[in-house]
């Protein structure tokens, strides 16, 4: 894994000498509410919680309609609403996501992601893995021949072990194309 | 554009604000809160004397008692110390000799849990010798101790109804928090590998209604002077967070320091010891000098509640 976070940083630092037609930086940050339903039996059927996520990509390329990236992203979850004597932990995330979008229209795209994550359990060192995958549509804001930034409204699946989550989130993604024709 | 945007966003919140089933549901009562202190001095038993944790075991009582309140508390103390008096209690209409020796404890566990109910809150506190997850306890003659499994005294628990947290105050009883099947201890099992192959192991989780909370991972305990009294620098943060005042032995009116938000929990508990403990906690990036003492809580996906305020 040491070897695979080295890799990604390595491409991450050399990629921006390789800044060719449609190569893009990202970055995109997003607020959701995040509903944990439980794999165990529990006093409720799902734990309502809320949290921020923060996404950076120095591996972007965007085509036509279709548009690739690898993002670095840090999420954080917050401690759920107590109900009776129990609450969820709250938690920190990081991990990496593929994406791809396809433009639907002019302003709308829709964009699907997949990406692994190791959470941190705030305060009781304590941790865990999980997968994390995404469907969403982005809505173009504004844009001129370097930058570009989108609303956008993903519906995340966040697979731990024990729960599945369900995260809606509305956010803004900035792009920035090193060369004027990337686009 | 932005018509479109914020249509389908609306719509998602407002499911999401209706869907938030604590709004809802209506929330259990608590009930009453037992709690079995063990303490041990070891003075005449083959292992070093330790001075804080008798004081330990007697403040963590009337601390829990005022938080509980005297109605709504059964505390049973066991007490070893030379030459002290041993009591007998009776619960649920069984004699329990007030010793800490194996049998009456497993005694005691078993007595209990023929009279909690689900809404109940039990308390077991350990203050002496562990090592490796054992505990040392008294032996039922001689001077020669009894080392006792935490796993065991866990199984025992896991018969009794109601909310459990177990408290060790005792060298390396981080050994002795149960594994979580999702998520791995940082402080005993720190390894990325190890996290993702427990992701795929097929170990299912249940909701645990049993909680441990220890002095330390896999390290020492201590005991330290504190304005003239010992005790265990793990209880004297314990009982800081509970809102005892150690130097005037009272409880303070206040909500304790350890709540957020009128609720007392076991990860509040945690996180007031390891902000306010005399003696340093591991760092991840930098050891620290001199003797360290981390604290340890059992994973999972849920903290609990103990006390509402």
């Amino acid at each position: 894994m040491k070897r695979v976070a080295f890799i990604i940083a390595l491409l991450c630092v050399l990629s921006p000498l390789a800044a060719h037609e449609g190569y893009y930086y990202t970055l995109s940050l997003s607020i959701f509410p995040y509903l944990s339903i439980p794999h165990y039996a529990d006093d409720i059927p799902m734990r309502t919680a809320g949290g921020g996520e923060a996404s950076i990509g120095a591996l972007g390329f965007r085509k036509s309609h279709y548009d690739f990236s690898l993002e670095l992203r840090y999420r954080g979850t917050t401690a759920s609403i107590p109900h009776g004597f129990y609450r969820a932990r709250g938690f920190d995330s990081l991990g990496s996501d593929l994406r791809f979008a396809y433009q639907l229209k002019e302003q709308i795209a829709l964009f699907a992601t997949v990406g692994t994550e190791i959470n941190f359990y705030r305060g009781v060192d304590s941790a865990f893995a999980s997968f994390s995958t995404a469907l969403g549509a982005e809505f173009l804001l504004v844009e001129n021949s370097f930058h570009r930034l989108s609303l956008t409204v993903p519906i995340t699946l966040h697979l731990r072990k024990e729960i599945t989550a369900i995260q809606t989130a509305v956010g803004l993604r900035y792009q920035y194309f090193s060369t004027r024709d990337g686009r | 554009m932005m018509k479109n945007a914020f249509l389908p966003l609306a719509i998602i919140l407002l499911s999401l604000l209706l869907f938030s089933c604590e709004l809802f549901m209506e929330e259990p009562q608590a009930g009453k809160v037992y709690a079995i202190l063990v303490a041990l001095d070891y003075d005449g038993l083959n292992q070093n004397t330790l001075a804080g944790t008798l004081p330990d075991a007697k403040e963590q009582n009337k601390a829990f008692t005022a938080l509980a309140g005297d109605e709504k508390y059964e505390g049973y103390l066991f007490i070893q110390e030379k030459g002290g008096i041993v009591d007998t209690k009776t619960i649920n209409s069984t004699p329990i000799e007030l010793y800490p020796t194996v049998k009456n404890i497993e005694d005691a566990i078993s007595a209990l849990s023929g009279t909690t109910t689900a809404d109940d809150l039990i308390l077991f506190t350990f203050s002496g010798h562990a090592k490796g997850g054992n505990i040392a306890l008294a032996p039922k003659s001689g001077s020669v101790i009894e080392t006792y499994e935490v796993s065991r005294l866990l199984d025992l628990f896991s018969s009794v109804k109601g909310r459990k947290l177990i408290i060790l105050d005792a060298c390396e009883t981080g050994y002795g928090v149960p594994s979580d099947p999702a998520s791995s201890s940082t402080l005993l099992e720190n390894s990325i590998s190890t996290w993702y192959s427990k992701y795929f192991n097929g170990e299912r989780s249940v909701k645990s209604d049993l909680f441990v909370l220890t002095s330390s991972a896999n390290t020492d305990s201590y005991e330290d002077i504190f304005n003239g009294k010992r005790h265990g620098v793990f209880t004297y943060a314990l009982l800081k967070a509970l809102g005892w005042n150690v130097d005037t032995g009272t409880m303070s009116t206040a909500i304790p320091p350890a709540a957020k938000r009128g609720r007392l929990t076991v990860d509040g508990l945690l996180s007031y010891i390891k902000a306010h403990q005399t003696l340093k906690t591991k760092k991840s990036l930098f050891k620290p000098f001199g003797d360290i003492q981390h604290p340890m809580v059992s994973g999972g996906a849920l903290d609990m509640t103990l006390f509402t305020f």
